[in-house]
């Protein structure tokens, strides 16, 4: 009985750290992560790939959309954050949005794109992050077949799981492109509302 | 005494842990059986490009049932432009042409040129769908295709189709659904009014 008394106590203990790491713990939410690719962007003769983003309403308010580019040996090039409203359709040109003002001035033609869907504070930082469910994204990819002309073809942006790991990589490489690149390695949002 | 105290705390303590979990969750989710499925559409109504096209069937997880398809067209900037309800069959075809029966009845008269469908899985009521989608019990089952028409910078068109994607519904999106058909249906003397499609 006086052990009963003794644990008692302590389980309560552990059920509340518990219950307050489940809340606040350290992996971000799931359906957080899209992620999609590009090739043959900036290339002559070929047409311009694009991305769509759409905020299905999943938390029901504005969200951001952040926006990390990287080239194929996982160097980010461009970041940058974009509000999403509610049933919105944004669309962004990867020759002009993406890949036109690269951090080093070496212009992509193939690459990867993240997107992390983030709670909305007024404005779009993608420096940080406070990752939130959740959008949807299509890509266009201009295929160049070894014979022939080109083909667009076109995929649904694949959800991942963002590890808190990756939520920092991401946050660190956008933050020194902003301290170092002097504008440049930051993306534009395309149109939408 | 105490012990009884202290496992009532206890018990709060997982309760308010379940209960900040749970106060988050939507009213619905995605899953194998979507609820909630939205697609895109661009260069509709657009001289030169091909019409654009949406499929819409029922899985039959809704318990081998027909389900209703709720459907809501937004323009990019998320203003509602026309919502209908649309009765799937269990393992039923039904096509859709953006340009004729999404687009073509705008509530103020500029049709979609670019924009979002949005549809929701709802259970019919005595097996018929409301022609209007204001008031929904949510189901599940619906799949959902689109083909979209995208303006190539080299010139001309190219189709390409996806599925449409999944997502959770928030009961704020829910609600703001309803809201917008419910205006359009409140002030829209039949404009804004889309129309179901062909059954193949």
């Amino acid at each position: 009985m006086v052990l009963t008394k003794r644990y008692i106590p302590l389980f309560a203990g552990i059920v509340f750290l518990l219950s307050v790491g489940l809340a606040w713990g350290a992996t971000p939410p799931t359906d957080t992560l899209q992620v999609g690719y590009f090739v043959n962007a900036n290339t002559a003769g070929v047409p311009d790939g694009t991305v769509q983003m759409d905020n299905p309403g999943t938390s029901g308010a504005n969200i951001c959309a952040m926006v990390y580019v990287f080239d194929p040996f996982e160097e980010m090039s461009e970041c940058c954050g974009c509000t999403l409203t509610p049933d919105d359709l944004r669309t962004l040109s990867v020759d002009f949005d993406l890949t036109a003002n690269p951090l080093t001035g070496s212009i992509l033609t193939t690459g990867v794109v993240k997107i992390v869907s983030s709670a909305f504070s007024g404005s779009c930082d993608p420096r940080s992050l406070t990752p939130t469910p959740s959008t949807r994204d299509w890509g266009t990819h201009i295929i160049l077949p070894t014979t022939g002309s080109f083909t667009v073809t076109e995929t649904v942006y694949q959800s991942g799981n963002l590890s808190s790991a990756e939520e920092s990589s991401l946050t660190k490489g956008c933050g020194e492109i902003v301290l170092e690149g002097s504008g440049h390695g930051i993306c534009s949002c395309g149109t939408g509302s | 005494m105490r012990n009884i105290k202290l496992l009532t705390l206890c018990a709060i303590a997982i309760l308010a842990s379940v209960g900040v979990t749970w106060a988050q969750a939507p009213a619905a989710t995605s899953g194998g059986d979507p609820v909630y499925i939205v697609n895109y559409f661009t260069n509709a109504n657009t001289d030169g490009a091909p019409d654009g096209t949406m499929q819409l069937s029922n899985d039959g997880a809704f318990g081998h049932a027909s389900i209703c398809a709720a459907i809501y067209v937004l323009y990019p900037d998320e203003e509602m432009t026309e919502c209908c309800d649309c009765k799937i069959t269990p393992d039923g075809l039904n096509t859709f042409s953006i340009n004729v029966n999404l687009t073509s009845n705008p509530l103020v008269g500029i049709p979609a040129t670019a924009g979002m469908i949005k549809v929701v899985a709802t259970a019919t009521t005595s097996g018929t769908c409301p022609t209007y989608p204001t008031s929904v019990t949510l189901a599940s089952g619906i799949m959902g295709w689109g083909t979209h028409v995208l303006g190539l910078s080299t010139g001309g068109y190219a189709i390409t189709e996806t599925p449409a994607q999944a997502a959770t519904i928030s009961t704020t999106e829910l609600a703001s659904l309803e809201a917008g058909c419910s205006a359009i249906r409140g002030v829209g003397s039949h404009h804004g009014l889309c129309s179901c499609g062909s059954v193949d």
